[in-house]
């Protein structure tokens, strides 16, 4: 047998056994059946009434039991060769410390400023207060990824543009980067290095500090004690959960993150209404935490596993009521918030009487008829920087995020 | 689907593998199944325009060869068959761009239309010309059974992007499973591996603002597209080779270390070989080649070669001033008989390096949107305008990337088969060696699978000639 011949002869068996090994153990068969019939109906230009190709082969991917592995793989040969930048289109670039990140372009903030222009002034109409909460990414400076990566971003750019032209038009709003730097804290303390979720303790500290402006500034009363860091239990978990950004990239990759789930250690009394109108009373680590996502049934895939982030508000954070029953105060908050806010808003509602939520890119109606149906007292946009230039790309999930009609 | 999706590697290649068991006799008839399927997947609109084509091209080859040639009805059907591929290109891929310059030069305001490309429509058209050119010299005999003909005109694995295989070769019987594995195999690796990572640092490069770059920036893109085409078209033809061997087809081999060349004119004899003995074949040729009474009537047909070429890559003005550029040097080469007229080893040395500068500004310009832009990088690889930034960058990709980058430019040179050949003299060293070198490659196409599953796949850069 010459050499070449064996060469080839050992590579196409290898090519075969993966081929065939690879297409039993995914039960592909499965799979073919409807792919043909999604191909012949395209062909043959009938109504679609099955699955397209692309749907099918991302059910396919998604279904394939060696997927896991060879994510890892992946992640592993990524590592061993510093590959920060190959995910970069699903997951986002690794830096030197090993947090996942985003890189971000340039916008005008032509768009936000005129929005929250005319959302101030409809406002000012009716009474209603309106404050501005800007929730910071993973680093503050955006010279980080200038001397990281070697690129340009501009999240903390455009956020600082947005909240000057916020400061001309005499719209109050807080910036939780210089919060977070005055408490002596590095960004990536406050962030998750596999998701770009901010921590549950970033969370509380943006609610105290949305709670202290609005003592401030807005005529509250909140407790503010009820925020002090011995007034919670804390549970740590090591090494516990896999962010959205690190199912990307494999924990072989990125390894794990630790989560910390903070409850207050006082009696607490809610009434919840969720997204869809389900209703739930009890106290806070009941209503407004699912502990079940922590278990380790939920968790034995932890590319399948829920996200620990979305623990806190699980039922939602799109037309949510927060009643805070120990708080008599009477005031009603909308927030109209983000992700982010999943671990701000039920620390917020410790101190007041009822939060409402809105995410407008959820939120099909009118944002002002909302407003003036349901009696709001103050109205709070918290929004993560990621959020400021998101209309400038239709195709973005957050493209109406700004939309404030 | 294409050959590097899940679809295609767990669904369809295990189908592709079955029709290994069939008798010969009836593995064409699957076959020809299998490709019209692959073609309904990839180009589900225009499927019906390609069963119609492949019927038309067949039944023009077998009145073809039914009549006597250089009969007044021969020629004629020959002449409709060709006007019919080339009517279809021009008609999808050429209108608009016709209209719009007609618009622009006369202030006319003909509409354009929207007009999808049907899949690997360019490709089609030159091998139904091939066959139709063939039959009709008497080149090719087709058999009783048309289903022969029409495997050959849409065979999976070759429509989408080549090679533009001729029928003889197609069908020449030489064929190997497990050097269609191995060559598959292989395609796969380069494609994955090599062209779709070195893509992030094209992608990003040419995307670039330009006044924020530097020359070094700009010539680690203008290089990287180099190797980046290179390995994802030469990693696209070991796959159709591979499939084609595995289905009992020939196909002829399309590149032959393109960059080791010593001249440009020697570039296109090593990369798109079947591209380019298409248009020997078929234009040049015909047109008189270089056997001309005239000088100039030579030059005349190699700038009309050259001006398709280009043409064929696309409707742009990009591809036509590429393909003319060419034209230029090639014949530059052609009067002063370069580089043979070069004696020393130096200046060999040097001519090959302006060549290899010459053809990667010539895929910068390939690669840009238009002329405009494509001037203004290749002013900046020797203008620098931007700040440390981009050099900064620079470092990076390199620090990040360099292993790839280093890994594309060794095996852009004939090193493995070097290697192959030393290990071949002994025979211990053989057997170690093959199994040494197999392993690797194995290895190489599990991670590569990897990337596929983990979602980090391109397309093919030349599914869009």
């Amino acid at each position: 047998m010459d050499k070449a011949n064996l060469e080839s002869k050992i590579v196409t068996a290898m090519l075969l056994a993966v081929v065939i090994v690879g297409s039993i153990w995914s039960k592909a068969y499965l799979y073919a059946d409807e792919f043909i019939q999604a191909v012949m109906e395209t062909t043959m230009g009938r109504e679609e009434t099955s699955l397209t190709q692309q749907e099918i082969q991302k059910e396919f991917l998604d279904k394939m039991p060696f997927k896991r592995m060879m994510i890892d793989l992946n992640g592993t040969m990524a590592q061993m060769l510093n590959l920060r930048e190959l995910y970069k289109n699903s997951g986002g670039v690794v830096l030197s410390n090993g947090y996942v990140s985003g890189i971000y372009g340039v916008t005008t903030t032509n768009y936000e400023i005129q929005q929250i222009v005319e959302l101030k002034e409809f406002l000012d109409e009716k009474g209603i207060q309106l404050l501005y909460v800007n929730e910071p990414t993973k680093y503050f400076d955006d010279t980080v990824i200038e001397k990281d990566m070697g690129k340009q971003t501009y999240i903390n750019a455009n956020a600082d543009l947005l909240l000057e032209r916020m400061a001309e038009a005499d719209i109050d709003y807080i910036d939780l980067r210089e919060i977070y730097t005055g408490l002596g804290f590095d960004s990536f303390d406050l962030f998750y290095r596999t998701d770009h979720h901010w921590t549950v303790r970033a969370g509380k500290i943006a609610a105290e500090a949305i709670a202290a402006e609005l003592n401030r500034k807005y005529g509250y009363n909140i407790d503010l004690a009820l925020y002090e860091d011995e007034r919670f239990f804390v549970t740590h978990y090591e090494n516990a959960w896999l962010g959205e950004q690190g199912r990307k990239l494999g924990t072989s990759f990125v390894g794990m993150d630790d989560f910390d789930l903070i409850l207050p250690n006082y009696y607490t009394d809610y009434t919840v209404t969720y997204t869809g109108g389900n209703t739930f009373a009890g106290a806070f680590e009941d209503v407004l935490v699912r502990q079940e996502i922590y278990s380790s049934e939920l968790n034995s895939n932890v590319y399948e596993a829920p996200s620990w982030h979305y623990s806190y508000m699980a039922g939602g954070l799109s037309e949510s009521v927060v009643c805070n029953n120990m708080n008599l105060e009477g005031k009603k908050i909308l927030v109209l918030g983000d992700s982010f806010d999943q671990v701000t808003v039920p620390f917020l509602s410790l101190g007041v009487s009822e939060i409402q939520t809105l995410v407008l890119r959820n939120y099909k109606e009118s944002l002002r008829e909302y407003i003036e149906e349901h009696d709001i007292d103050t109205v709070i946009i918290a929004y993560a920087s990621i959020m400021i230039g998101t209309h400038d790309n239709e195709d973005s999930a957050n493209y109406d995020m700004f939309d404030f009609s | 689907m294409s050959t590097i999706d899940v679809i295609f590697l767990f669904i369809f290649l295990p189908a592709v593998f079955m029709t290994s068991a069939l008798k010969h006799k009836w593995r064409k008839y699957v076959l020809l199944l299998l490709s019209c399927f692959f073609y309904a997947c990839g180009s589900p609109v225009f499927f019906s325009l390609l069963a119609a084509a492949v019927v038309i091209n067949v039944f023009l080859a077998y009145l073809l060869q039914k009549l006597k040639r250089n009969s007044y009805l021969a020629i004629c059907i020959l002449v409709l068959g060709i006007i019919f591929n080339i009517g279809g290109v021009f008609y999808y891929k050429y209108y608009n761009f016709v209209i719009e310059n007609l618009n622009c030069i006369l202030g006319t305001s003909f509409g354009v239309k929207n007009l999808l490309l049907p899949l690997g429509i360019s490709f089609f058209a030159f091998k139904s010309i091939s066959l139709l050119a063939d039959v009709y010299c008497g080149k090719v005999v087709l058999g009783k059974n048309p289903v022969d003909s029409a495997l050959y005109l849409s065979f999976f694995a070759q429509i989408t992007s080549g090679p533009i295989c001729r029928y003889n070769e197609f069908y020449a019987e030489n064929t190997d499973f497990a050097r269609g594995g191995y060559y598959f195999v292989l395609g796969f690796v380069k494609k994955v591996l090599l062209a779709n990572v070195l893509s992030i640092i094209t992608v990003e490069v040419f995307g670039m603002d330009l006044s924020k770059t530097t020359p070094a920036f700009l010539w680690l893109g203008a290089i990287c597209y180099s190797l980046q085409l290179y390995y994802d078209f030469a990693g696209y033809s070991d796959m159709a080779v591979g499939l084609g061997e595995m289905c009992g087809i020939s196909c002829c081999e399309n590149f032959n270390y393109p960059y080791m060349t010593a001249s440009v004119s020697e570039f296109w004899r090593r990369w798109h070989i079947s591209l380019g003995s298409w248009f020997r074949d078929y234009v040049y040729i015909p047109l008189g080649g270089s056997r001309t009474k005239s000088k100039g009537r030579t030059y005349l047909n190699l700038f009309i070669v050259w001006f398709l070429t280009g043409i064929w890559h696309g409707a742009n003005w990009t591809f036509i001033v590429w393909g003319l550029l060419y034209f230029i040097v090639i014949s530059f080469e052609k009067i002063f008989d370069l580089p043979k007229k070069i004696h020393s080893k130096a200046g060999r040395a040097a001519y090959r390096a302006c060549s290899l500068v010459f053809i990667n500004l010539q895929w910068v310009i390939f690669n840009s949107a238009n002329l405009q832009s494509g001037l203004a990088y290749i002013k900046g690889m020797f203008v620098s305008s931007g700040d440390g930034l981009a050099n900064h960058r620079t470092a990076i990709l390199l620090r990040e990337y360099g292993i790839f980058i280093v890994a594309a430019l060794l095996f852009a040179t004939p090193i493995a088969s070097k290697l192959k050949s030393w290990l071949s003299e002994n025979d211990r060293r053989n057997q170690v060696g093959s199994i040494v070198m197999a392993g690797i490659l194995c290895l190489l196409f599990i991670w590569a699978v990897s990337f596929v599953i983990a979602g980090q796949n391109n397309p093919f850069l030349y599914g869009n000639f």
